[in-house]
């Protein structure tokens, strides 16, 4: 490996960011290339002066407004009691800030809810699956509510029970009944061989 | 506890948002936000974890809305190959390994090495700067430094080795400058 193969490596080697192995590579290196061992004091040295540079602190009225935001939150934590079914009350901040790699550290709930469940599980579904799905839900909802429209509704049955028991019924109205049907029974006829 | 987190992580993160944004008021309101953010779910946290990875969780916050907020200063790939000032290309190789090197090395033994540093260290993009910042002021490892900048973690070895390559660039034209 020449020069620039080891550019690389050897400022992971000052971070003591190698593998075993890869050390001996560098070291052996080092031993015979004198240009790859001023860039390894560059780097250590330049290490050593970026560790040391003086910090800017935060000024005090940034440091006085997170006080008190901390303040209130820890107040306002300790006002509520812990939920429960909820195995520690708290997320991992582990977990936390891997879950906001791809974009920002958002915190996460502590156990998933059954809407995560059925989420995740809706989720193992490819989209064509679940396109199908639902189209086939859709259907036979429709159809059913088709069925119930269609339901031959027999009317003509209807009207002839409502018929024989008109015919059933006394036609003479009585003040005692008055829902009873006063007209004949032929007029009855009538009206059906109208229709 | 987070009172506790205040005072010992403010003034790094403030530190980290200026180098960011190089700017004071803007780095305030970074810093509050991010901060704020983790205050007002840190319940959901859980208090057993080291404050380092709450620290670590500030300083992605801060990093990604820098990118969105502070983009007066141009941003240079961390993976695109070291320039000279006179527009000639130089890998990292050469770069690293120049003859001049003896003379930035003695450079730096001065006692004005930290202001050459420092200056140079402003002079470099954000995204170099952040790199230098978490790796060797805040001394976090190739796999947090990953984690904050959301980097695949087998890329953060080159881009450190780039961004070194970048401020030894600036120095060096420094040292000409002071040398001519």
């Amino acid at each position: 490996m020449d020069c620039k193969g080891f550019e690389d490596l050897i400022s992971a080697y000052a971070d003591g960011e190698t593998t075993g192995e890869e050390a001996q590579l560098v070291e052996a290196h080092l031993k015979a290339c004198r240009a790859c061992g001023r860039r390894l004091a560059f780097i250590r040295r330049s290490k050593d002066i970026l560790a040391s540079m003086p910090a800017p602190e935060a000024p005090a009225d940034l440091k006085a407004a997170l006080r008190v935001a901390a303040a209130q939150a820890e107040a306002r934590s300790r006002a509520e009691p812990e939920r429960p079914g909820s195995p520690s009350g708290k997320a991992l901040a582990a977990g936390a800030l891997a879950g906001a790699l791809p974009g920002r550290a958002e915190p996460r709930p502590a156990g998933p809810t059954l809407l995560d469940r059925t989420s995740a599980w809706m989720g193992t579904l490819s989209p064509r699956y679940g396109l199908a799905f639902g189209l086939a839900a859709f259907l036979l909802v429709g159809l059913w509510f088709e069925r119930r429209q269609d339901d031959p509704v027999p009317i003509d049955v209807m009207l002839s029970a409502h018929r024989r028991y008109a015919l059933a019924q006394p036609l003479a109205r009585t003040d005692s009944d008055p829902g009873s049907v006063d007209a004949p029974a032929d007029d009855l006829e009538d009206d059906e061989t109208d229709d | 506890m987070l009172q506790r987190f205040v005072e010992e992580y403010s003034d790094s993160a403030f530190q980290f948002a200026y180098r960011l944004c190089d700017d004071v008021e803007e780095s305030k309101e970074l810093v509050q936000e991010a901060f704020f953010r983790l205050f007002k779910s840190w319940d959901r946290y859980d208090a057993s974890q080291p404050l380092e990875a709450w620290f670590l969780a500030i300083l992605r916050n801060l990093y990604v809305d820098s990118v969105k907020k502070c983009d007066r200063r141009n941003r240079v790939s961390l993976d695109a190959p070291v320039r000279h000032e006179d527009g000639e290309g130089l890998s990292i190789a050469e770069t690293m390994a120049d003859a001049r090197d003896e003379d930035i090395l003695e450079a730096l033994e001065r006692r004005e090495a930290v202001e050459q540093v420092q200056e140079a260290m402003s002079s470099l993009s954000r995204d170099h700067q952040a790199i230098l910042t978490l790796c060797d002021v805040e001394g976090l490892d190739y796999t947090q430094i990953a984690q904050v900048l959301g980097a695949p973690p087998g890329t953060v070895r080159s881009r450190v080795s780039r961004a070194r390559a970048a401020l030894k660039e600036k120095l060096r034209d420094r040292t000409a400058g002071m040398v001519a």
